[in-house]
């Protein structure tokens, strides 16, 4: 789901990496040297989860994992999914250098919402049931997000919205339902193993 | 007289055999004339068949190479997929990294500062 190099026109790209170098620098600011570790764990997971590919017909789609991200860190999410991809593009060529703003674009921003919607919802519910529920959601909708915005940047660049909407999504559902397990186990495990790690109060 | 005799007869063998030679020339290039023209047309036979076989080769070839272009494509994309060497690779810049913000931030604190301990 990276966007590659040269299918960006400059403009877009420049500005997607302004964007995110401003989100980063302002996430930067926030973090102290006690996340140093999380962000680290969190951006390896990332790292690695592309190189799970789910088969899908002719091609293959990979897991994203921006939910969980967003999940564990929160506002500190866009550090660690920048980090990551930069990895990612620097040494196996995935998603274009030129692309990188636009795909930090796209997968952070969804990390950041979801995490907030996790933060959000988790203060009303409290049931360990209704926490990972709201996981599964705050999941999949990191997935949508993504895909929307990657629709959105493909728009910018000349092609029909609609339709690479529609065929980007479509593409992305069995990924979007297997990270809303993913996330949902993950938080009903470390809801009681490790609850500081998603900042809830311990049980 | 015996000897005139056989003088005689040797040169008339001579002459037959000379004779003969002449005459057989135009017979004989008859027979090489058909022979031509049989040697012609299999000659054109040979020439069909070889072209059969030159066709029926560069398909077989043609066959193989595409068998070969696929082998190529598919090994191209076998060897762009990382590897874990690029995963090891990754996660320990990753670790690395962060190890290096460890120190920059044990700086700032100071030599004197220490961690709080849990009671």
């Amino acid at each position: 789901m990276h966007i590659a190099d040269g299918v960006l026109p400059t403009s877009v790209a420049v500005t997607s990496y302004l964007l995110s170098g401003g989100i980063l620098a302002v996430s930067l600011r926030k973090i102290s040297s006690e996340d140093y570790p999380k962000i680290a764990l969190m951006s390896s997971a990332f790292f690695v989860a592309s190189l799970v590919h789910v088969p899908l017909g002719p091609t293959s789609v990979h897991l994203l994992l921006p939910g969980v991200v967003g999940i564990v860190l929160g506002n500190m999410s866009f550090i660690a999914i920048t980090l990551g991809l930069t990895l990612q593009c620097v040494l196996f060529q995935f998603g274009g250098i030129t692309a990188l703003g636009a795909n930090a674009l796209m997968m952070g921003l969804p990390a950041l919402l979801a995490g907030c919607l996790f933060q959000l919802a988790v203060k009303k519910i409290s049931s360990p049931i209704g926490m990972s529920v709201i996981a599964g959601i705050s999941g999949m909708l990191g997935v949508v997000l993504a895909g929307i915005i990657l629709a959105l940047m493909l728009f910018l660049s000349g092609e029909v919205f609609l339709n690479i909407a529609k065929i980007v999504l479509l593409a992305h559902i069995p990924v979007a339902i297997i990270e809303g397990i993913v996330a949902a186990a993950m938080v009903s495990f470390l809801r009681k193993a490790k609850p500081e790690l998603i900042s809830v109060k311990p049980a | 007289m015996k000897a005139i005799g056989v003088i005689l007869l040797f040169i008339s063998a001579i002459l037959c055999g000379a004779i003969s030679k002449a005459q057989e020339t135009p017979v004989g290039g008859e027979i090489q004339k058909n022979g031509s023209e049989s040697v012609k047309t299999q000659t054109i036979c040979d020439i069909s068949e070889i072209k059969e076989q030159i066709t029926q080769q560069s398909q077989e070839f043609s066959r193989e190479l595409r068998q070969i272009k696929r082998e190529i494509a598919l090994l191209r994309q076998t060897m762009e997929k990382p590897g874990i060497k690029e995963i090891f690779a990754g996660i320990g810049y990753i670790f690395g990294l962060c190890g290096v913000a460890f120190y920059f931030s044990a700086r700032k604190r100071g030599p004197n500062s220490q961690h709080s301990k849990k009671e």
